[in-house]
């Protein structure tokens, strides 16, 4: 079973127009079509990695290769070409390590299915988009929310933020750094409807 | 493909660091270069920055929910009777009461106006930057140029025209150069528009390298840039009329779709209003003080029969 899994073989990630992209095309592309496939994304590392802690590399390694293609050209079909770089990525992790984990591959052919199926992430990402910023808010550790609201919401200065909270320029900076992160995980990587989530 | 030498974590962090000192008031061009240099150096760079950033930018329209703070640096606020307390207050705490400053050269200040706002900037030039709603910009005057950051918002910019110092407006990496003009320039995150009143405006692209020359913009013509396309065309008077209406502290709707000017509402207002797909394409005419969403509701269900509910922050508007 795992063999064949194993074998399972890479595929080409698709047409690509040829002409080299400029930075700011190549990121309101990624921004537009790549990062409201992220839960689908993260949804099928999950599935097919068992150590979660890769998990967050993969992600970056995916998105770096993904960044390098299109910087050479917009691919046409964005979903079919982002998944196909996450499956060949896993494919080659597994060639690597050698030792296959059981259950690492096992969706990959099932994958072949998903791969075509245009997804409705994009709109119900925009739709709900409102909704999900002010729970992703709600759920920052509350040093975070609180710089965050202060300096991004009420438009304090960052030393005027220090002030108010009692700590350092550098401190706010921090919060700051740390609440941008949760809230792109929240936004982007979690399931559109935090209801649905196991 | 190689090891990452660094963790997505490590790279991670290291973007959001850059992303938030890059929104700092104290963001110079040393930092700007060596800011550069990291961007170039790795495609994981571009993509763990490109996503924090892109979150950061939505997260500007969990500013529309916060209702505008009192006596901050909002220097004039609508002349409507459930306001004018807050205003009145405003000038006895001391803050400044009629919105004219003066410029000494330095090099650059910033002005901001809050979610609701207005606010007039008289520079020594003899130039006059109106302010609208959730707008920000920063001035620098020297000898040789006059220079104006868009950073976010809506300013009607009445430019007194010297031929030795060209003034030119800096926003979402385009450059609007003025030739002695009147013009309007919108900067929603997605969406850029430059409105000419009088005279005309050169516009610069930065972004679109498809586009080198700089275009020439005459009274009537609108330019709108979104991060696919530039598009130019000449809009009617009244059409540009009611884009200005702002000015005024009116909102004017021409043939306006129920869901764009709830859009329009939603700029200036902490209560939101939302409209369902149903009644989004319905259309109306009308001119309303922009923060009078109340009147606006009642439009929506006494005359265009719509169902009408208060929820806690907002207000749903469905067919």
């Amino acid at each position: 079973m795992t063999d064949t899994k194993s074998e399972a073989s890479r595929e080409d990630t698709g047409n690509r127009l040829d002409a080299p992209m400029n930075a700011s095309d190549v990121e309101a592309w990624f921004v537009r079509e790549v990062l409201p496939l992220e839960s689908m994304l993260m949804r099928f590392l999950h599935q097919n990695w068992r150590n979660k802690a890769d998990i967050e590399d993969f992600r970056q390694e995916i998105y770096a290769q993904v960044l390098t293609a299109a910087e050479t050209g917009i691919p046409e079909r964005t979903k079919p070409f982002v998944l196909t770089t996450a499956r060949n990525l896993l494919i080659d992790r597994v060639r690597r390590e050698h030792v296959v984990p059981i259950d690492a591959v096992s969706d990959l052919d099932a994958l072949g299915v998903a791969i075509d199926e245009p997804g409705p992430e994009r709109n119900a990402i925009a739709r709900d988009v409102l909704r999900r910023l002010q729970d992703a808010l709600d759920r920052l550790p509350p040093r975070c929310r609180e710089a965050f609201t202060l300096k991004r919401l009420e438009g304090l200065s960052r030393a005027e933020v220090a002030q108010r909270m009692g700590i350092s320029e550098r401190m706010v900076t921090e919060h700051m750094a740390q609440a941008v992160c949760a809230l792109a995980d929240m936004l982007y990587g979690e399931p559109l409807d935090p209801r649905a989530k196991p | 493909m190689s090891e990452p030498a660094m963790s997505a974590k490590d790279i991670n962090s290291q973007a959001a660091t850059w992303l938030v000192r890059a929104n700092s008031e104290d963001w110079s061009e040393g930092d700007r270069t060596a800011f550069d240099s990291w961007l170039a150096q790795s495609p994981a760079h571009r993509a763990a920055y490109w996503r924090l950033k892109a979150a950061y930018v939505e997260t500007s329209r969990l500013q529309a929910l916060r209702r505008p703070e009192q006596g901050r640096v909002v220097t004039r606020k609508s002349a409507l009777p459930f306001l004018a307390g807050a205003a009145a207050a405003a000038v006895i705490a001391g803050v400044i009461g009629v919105a004219t400053i003066n410029f000494a050269p330095q090099p650059s200040q910033t002005y901001s106006t809050q979610i609701g706002g207005n606010k007039t900037l008289a520079l020594r030039d003899g130039t006059r930057i109106e302010l609208n709603t959730a707008t920000s910009v920063r001035v620098s005057l020297t000898k040789t140029r006059r220079t104006v950051w868009l950073d976010k918002g809506e300013a009607f910019f009445a430019v007194a025209h010297d031929a030795s110092r060209p003034f030119i407006v800096m926003v979402a990496g385009h450059r609007v150069t003025d030739i002695g003009t009147k013009f309007l320039i919108r900067h929603d995150p997605a969406r850029l528009e430059v409105a000419v009143v009088e005279g005309k405006v050169g516009f610069d692209s930065s972004d679109l390298a498809s586009r080198a020359q700089p275009l020439q913009l005459a009274a009537g013509d609108v330019l709108v840039a979104t991060p696919h396309a530039i598009t130019v065309k000449a809009k009617p008077r009244e059409d540009l009329a009611s884009e200005l209406g702002w000015r005024r502290g009116m909102l004017i709707f021409h043939h306006t779709t129920l869901a764009d000017a709830a859009a329009e509402f939603n700029r200036y207002n902490g209560r939101q209003l939302v409209v369902d797909d149903k009644a989004a394409s319905l259309t109306i005419n009308g001119v309303f003080p922009k923060n009078d969403v109340p009147a606006f509701v009642r439009l929506a269900q006494a005359i265009l029969k719509l169902h009408v509910e208060d929820q806690k922050h907002r207000t749903v508007i469905s067919r």
